[in-house]
Order: C-alpha cells, then structure tokens, then sequence
C-alpha cells in the first residue's frame, strides 16, 4: 500500500482536488464575507415577522453549512477523477505489465489500490472540513448555527462542533460509496475517462431517481445509495435521527463492500491486453 | 538438462478467433530460446499466459517444474519480463521507477543494486532523470533494467532491440550473452529482427497462426533447411534455361545483374552445379546462405 501511496502523491494530477477545493471554498467564505448577511437576510426575510433574530447570524459555522451543501456537488467528481484512474490508469499507462508480471497477487494489488483510494478521499474530505471549518475561522466569528432544513433548527455554538465531525465522518463514508463505484468501474475499463463519466452518469441518475417522487421511483429509492448520501445533514437536526443514521450508514457500507468485491472479482479474471 | 520452462498445449481464444491453438515447447536451463512468428501468429498471447497476465482456456505451463496456476507469485519472483513496450511511470525518475519495482518483487531497498542495473545498460548516468524526458531507446534499455534487477533465473524479453540504434542493438546482444555465459540466465527472446535471433539463439520455436510449425536448435534447423543460393554463369541466360527446363516449376529466377537465384536443400545445390558444369557451362561464383531469415520465410 505504501507503494500506491508513492504512486498517488508523486504525481500532480492527485492534487487537482484539493486545489479545487481551495479556491472553491475561498471563493465562497469571500463572497459570504463581504455578501452574506444579504443572503441570510433574505432567506429569513418570511420568519423575521414571527421570531427575532439577535447577534452574528453569520457565522463560522453557518458558513460551513453553506459550503457543505454546495460541496456536495463537487466532492464526488473530485473524488471518482482519482478513484477511477486507479486501476484504469495503469492499463492505460501499460504499467500493469510491469506490476503483474511480478510476484504480486491481484488480490493485494487490488486491494491496496482500493485502500489507498478511499484514504484519498478520506484526506479530501477531511481537507475540505479543515478548509470549511478552520480557514472560515480567519473572516468569521463563531456563534449559534441556524440550519434551515425541513424546519429551522437553531444549534447552540457548544453543541455543533461534535456535529460538523459526525457530518464530516458520515460525509466520508458516502464519499467512500462514490469511489468505490468508480473504481469498479476502472478495474474493468482500460481508459480512466470511462470510469469516470460512467460512476458520474450513475450518479446523477440515481440521484434524480432519489429525489423525485413518482410511484415507480419510490419503491426503488431504498435500494439507491444516493437515497443515503446526504445522510450528513441528518446530525443537523433536533434531535438527532440516530437510527436513519444508523441504517444510512449501514447501507452505504453494505455498497462499499459489494463494489470491492465486485472489483476483485472483474479484476481476478481479466486477462491484461494493453 | 533442467527444463525451466514447459509449455503442453495451451489453448486461448477470444470470441470465436483462436489466437493459441495447442502449442507446445519447452526451454532448457541456459538457453536463449527464440521464439518466432509473423504478427498475429500469438507470439504475445503465449508469453502473456505464461507470466500469468492471461489465463488459458486449455493447457498448462510449468515453471521450473511446477505448475504456474498453483504457484503463480511465487515462480514470478524467479522471472524477469519485458513485455511489448517498454512503459513506466513517466512522472518518476529512471531510479525512482526500478525502486518502486524492486519493492514489489519483495526485496528491500537496495539503491547498489538499482544503480547496477542502470550502470548495465547505459543508464546510471540518467538515472536521477524522469522517464518522461527519454527516449524509446533509452526506455527499452530501462525495460531490460527493470528485468534484471532482482537477479532472475529467467528473463524474458519481448522485442528487446525495438527503439534501438545499431550501436544499441549490438550492446543489447552482447549483454544478453554475456549474462547468459557468466550468470547461467536463460532467456526466451521474442523478436522480428531475425539476424538478430540467429546471432544470440541456441534453440527455438517458430509458431504461425497459433500453432508450433517447428521447435528446435537453430543451427541445425537452418541447414536442414532450403538454402538460398546465387549462381553466376556464363552464358548466364543458356544457364537459367537449362535450370528451368531441368527443373520444371522450380523456384529458379533471373535477377538484373544476371545472378541465377533459388531455394535448394544442400543435396540439390551440388546436383545443379554438376549440371551445369557438365553441359559447359562456367559456374564463375555458386553463394551459398543460410540464414535464419530465409529459413523463417520458407516456414511462415
């Protein structure tokens, strides 16, 4: 494992999402720094006739929220980009000739790679969380977080952090789903945009199918991971839903188990042609 | 002699294209095995099944006596390869690459050893030097580094000399040789450069189509073969007359300095002389060659 490490963070292509993740994140503490308290305004503009609102609504914690949802978007690209040249990448270097004409199994190959790819994207998240959380610090105070879901949800600001870590585990864990997907799909593919574009294409169907509400969907939505992967938000509420957690977590879990050995079992009998 | 490699009629399709159809060989203990075919002819596919980088649909191989199914990672630990092009991590060094590779044969870090593999072929000096800004020459040169560099029993090599320049090419075969003579490595050698093979080759096989057309040593397959033979006459034409009507259907041309050309089997070569000798006629030069190019041609 130590070997792919090498391998991954020798090249600069690996850096591409934290850089993104940078200037994303940047760009909008900036841009809530110098437009937020608008922004909030106008969101709570309907509730400021019945409650009223004191102190720094604006917060570092707020903030971070924002930058959640938004990210959410983003992360899983950033994330399969990586994950789907795992495997794929090597047959379309030809280096699979080099690696497996050694006395290496394909298993513990297979597996290092699977490895190293969810602690990519373990550090990605985590890079994100640190971004979020600790550089918001430098433009904005801490403060009670209001959280707008289904309803609104004020959380004191001793109460969030151990939320935004729980957020950010949960988060890691659906990201885990999306680089696993894709590294399915680079153990059979010998381009690494397949794997990509084909994890991505899964994605945002299942995603639709998650979010729509029609007769035929709704009986296939508690099969679709995608159902889950925004289980992050459930630490947000009041009081917390631990078993939709707990089932949430455990579904995506059951995912990553099944692509890994899905992976493995595409990958134990592929014959090497590049 | 010790058989260090056994191949027993192995079989691999892909859809309905038969690429290996029942070839068997079987390479000795300090050989350097040539192993021959037009493209297409499954050169690849074999070499592949026998590292283990593509299962067979029948068949077995067996490395130094044993099974390779059973005992694939650790039989490969034995075995160097270069397999078609020579292909690395480009965004790491020539040095960085082999001690990523030395690492996955399971060896500890030995930087003496990699610069030795480098210095072997000409690279030390570039060592530090990402791959990226070499050469194909100079990646063919780090492909046999990488393949030596956990001193292997058997190495095999797959088109070594591509990408190189006659300079290149003559230091590949005497560093084959040398290895072979010194460290008792054997070596299976694909290649197209067939005045190469016959320089380096003891033994080998010629496979087309999927199948073992021929397997054995190289000297004495090439003089029982068909000669190519060159004669210059006078009268060169009542000469190539008299060939053709003695040997109706025969292979006999005229070339356009005059030379009389044809494939003969040693036997047929001194029959022809005395014919034409006995009919008058002045056989000024008779070249004999035997090449493992035109024996390779007859073959395919």
């Amino acid at each position: 494992m130590q070997l792919e490490f090498i391998k991954l963070f020798k090249r600069g292509f690996t850096y591409i999402g934290f850089v993104a993740i940078l200037v994303i994140v940047l760009i909008i503490q900036v841009g809530m720094f110098v437009e937020g308290k608008k922004l909030l305004d106008f969101l709570i503009k309907s509730l400021s006739d019945v409650f009223l609102f004191e102190g720094e609504l604006i917060n570092v914690y707020t903030v971070s929220y924002i930058i959640l949802n938004s990210l959410w978007i983003h992360v899983p690209i950033l994330v399969a980009i990586v994950a789907g040249d795992m495997l794929s990448g090597e047959a379309a270097r030809g280096t699979f000739r080099l690696l497996l004409t050694r006395p290496v199994s394909r298993a513990k190959l297979l597996t290092a790679k699977y490895i190293t790819a969810q602690i990519y994207t373990f550090l990605l998240v985590s890079f994100l969380m640190l971004m979020s959380l600790g550089v918001g610090l430098l433009f904005f105070d801490t403060g009670d977080m209001i959280v707008l879901m289904n309803t609104i949800n004020i959380l004191e600001s001793d109460d969030v952090l151990w939320r935004f870590a729980a957020a950010f585990l949960f988060g890691t864990l659906g990201m885990w789903v999306v680089s696993g997907l894709t590294f399915l799909f680079s153990a059979s593919s010998g381009n690494s945009l397949v794997p990509v574009i084909s994890g991505m294409s899964i994605l945002i169907v299942f995603t639709i199918m998650s979010n729509f509400s029609i007769g035929v969907f709704d009986l296939i939505k508690p099969f679709l991971f995608t159902t889950y992967l925004s289980g992050w938000q459930l630490f947000f509420d009041d009081p917390v839903s631990w078993n939709l957690i707990l089932k949430s977590g455990f579904i995506l879990s059951a995912h990553i188990t099944v692509f890994y050995f899905l992976a493995l079992w595409i990958f134990y009998r592929k014959d090497i042609q590049s | 002699m010790r058989k260090v490699l056994e191949v027993n009629n192995l079989r691999k399709s892909f859809g309905t294209f038969c690429a290996v159809d029942g070839i068997s060989f079987s390479v000795n203990e300090g050989d350097i095995y040539g192993f021959l075919g037009p493209n297409g002819s499954g050169k690849s596919t074999s070499i592949r099944i026998v590292l283990g980088l593509m299962k067979a649909d029948a068949g077995e191989v067996r490395l130094f006596g044993e099974q390779l199914t059973n005992n694939r990672a650790r039989l490969l630990g034995r075995i160097g390869a270069l397999i078609e092009r020579p292909d690395f991590y480009n965004y790491l060094s020539a040095f960085e690459n082999l001690r990523l590779l030395q690492s996955y044969v399971g060896l500890s870090y030995d930087a003496n050893a990699i610069m030795n593999s480098l210095e072997m072929v000409g690279l030390a000096e570039r060592a530090q030097s990402k791959v990226r800004t070499f050469s194909q020459g100079m990646k063919q040169r780090l492909g046999i580094a990488q393949a030596l560099i956990h001193n292997p029993e058997l190495v095999i090599l797959d088109e070594p000399v591509n990408g190189l320049d006659p300079q290149g090419i003559k230091d590949m075969r005497n560093l084959l040789l040398k290895l072979n003579a010194d460290q008792g490595i054997t070596f299976i050698v694909s290649s197209h450069i067939l005045r190469e093979m016959e320089l380096i080759a003891n033994r080998m096989v010629v496979i087309s189509k999927g199948k073992v057309l021929v397997e054995g040593n190289v000297k004495e397959l090439i003089s029982a073969g068909k000669q190519h033979v060159t004669i210059i006459a006078e009268p060169a034409g009542i000469a190539f007359e008299l060939l053709q009507a003695s040997y109706p259907g025969s292979s006999f041309t005229m070339n356009k300095l005059l030379e009389i050309e044809s494939h003969l089997l040693p036997s047929e070569t001194a029959v022809v002389n005395r014919l034409l000798v006995d009919a008058g006629i002045a056989v000024q030069q008779l070249n004999v060659r035997n090449s493992l190019e035109d024996y390779f041609l007859q073959l395919t």
